[in-house]
């Protein structure tokens, strides 16, 4: 089969992590604010912590789990995103982002996001993709919507961190509306390595 | 591995599942009408029970599921099932459940259900309790409203069954929840016994 592709978007470009990145994910991800808005970030991130991570990122990608990218600007790791819980039955995926505190505000994830959930529906053939954030941290939501992420439920004290049990808002978009809502291209190029 | 308890209601019985229980499960949950609002397959495969039964077995001595069979008295005849898919990360626990059609409509599984909820919350500690059915089925959410889950949302075409993505609703109960003046709720468990 052929490798996890680069995508490119207008300012991003998207390609899979290597084991060269962990220092600078421990770093990005290991900040309070980020880890405290991402379900599986712990906090403070252990060492090899990350290492382990992007171990996973190659054989999930083969046997077809998930797709996971690290987001770079003009070389630079900026954040992740990806999606987990390829589920090729009921041909759905969840979307997952974190983008570094130093560059949030400036409309990345929104961008990552997006080519992401075009990779899904046009790599992958997926029916829906779906994302789930924490309701006190709207921001996510925000660039849900922007992905054209329609919110379809609220779980109550659904997910528990760092021992406390926190509101969970879910978002999703199907391929018929993705199409019919895409305004710009959501990925430039992809590059088959 | 905890053994799996008995819970008595006011009209039914609910025990562990046993490997004699997989012809009469397979005959059941082969009806047409209890696969189509499940994700079960139709036609039932031959073996298909006896692997379901032997999983769960596995699963609860891990500690990921609780299933309960519901019968009608202590030794009568198999009526449906129960189970609880638990995340033990989070403190919650996704219930599923089947009624044989023949016992339709007569209250049973919401109180087989509402055992399970309880059990759920006082024996194994869990802090949520989530179910999600077809939205065409509303009878099912119907259930899971009498047992005191408030609908939290509809996940659009998030199942494909049978070939076709439908849409599934998802209600949710949490172990406090604010009593509803007024109403008196029985207690869901007569006993517990092992």
């Amino acid at each position: 089969m052929t490798g996890q592709p680069i995508l490119v978007t207008d300012r991003l470009l998207l390609r899979p992590f290597t084991l060269a990145d962990a220092s600078e994910v421990q770093r990005l991800a290991g900040d309070y604010e980020v880890a405290s808005c991402s379900l599986e970030i712990p906090y403070p991130y252990p060492d090899g912590a990350a290492e382990a991570w992007i171990a996973t990122h190659r054989p999930g990608f083969e046997n077809g789990m998930h797709v996971i990218y690290a987001v770079t600007r003009d070389g630079a790791v900026v954040g992740a995103a990806g999606l987990v819980e390829v589920n090729r039955r009921h041909g759905r995926a969840e979307l997952g982002y974190w983008v570094a505190r130093s560059c949030w505000g400036r409309g990345y994830a929104t961008e990552a996001a997006r080519a992401v959930i075009e990779y899904g529906f046009s790599v992958l053939g997926l029916h829906r993709v779906y994302a789930m954030h924490f309701s006190r941290n709207p921001a996510s939501g925000r660039v849900m919507e922007k992905c054209g992420m329609v919110h379809e439920a609220h779980l109550r004290e659904h997910a528990r961190k760092w021992g406390v049990f926190e509101d969970v808002d879910v978002r999703g978009v199907l391929h018929d509306e993705w199409r019919d809502r895409c305004t710009g291209p959501a990925i430039r190029e992809c590059r088959v390595r | 591995m905890e053994k799996q308890p008995i819970l008595a209601t006011g009209r039914l019985y609910l025990r562990p599942f046993d490997i004699a229980d997989a012809p009469e499960v397979q005959r059941l949950c082969g009806d047409y009408a209890v696969a189509a609002t499940t994700l079960l397959p139709y036609p039932y495969p031959d073996g298909l029970a006896e692997i379901w039964i032997a999983s769960l077995r596995d699963d609860i001595g891990h500690g990921d599921a609780a299933a309960f069979a519901v019968t009608l008295a202590p030794g009568g005849s198999l009526i449906g099932g129960v189970r609880l898919r638990i995340d033990a990360d989070h403190a919650r626990g996704e219930l599923g459940f089947w009624i044989a059609r023949r016992c339709w409509g007569r209250g049973y599984a919401t109180e087989a259900v509402r055992a399970v909820i309880e059990y759920g919350f006082s024996v194994l500690g869990l802090h949520r309790v989530h179910a999600m059915h077809f939205s065409r089925n509303p009878a099912s959410g119907r259930v899971m409203e009498k047992c005191g889950m408030l609908h939290e949302g509809c996940f659009r075409e998030h199942v494909r069954k049978w070939g076709v993505y439908e849409d599934v609703d998802i209600w949710g109960i949490l172990r406090e929840p604010a009593p509803r003046a007024g109403t008196y709720i029985p207690p869901p468990l007569r006993g517990i016994s092992l």
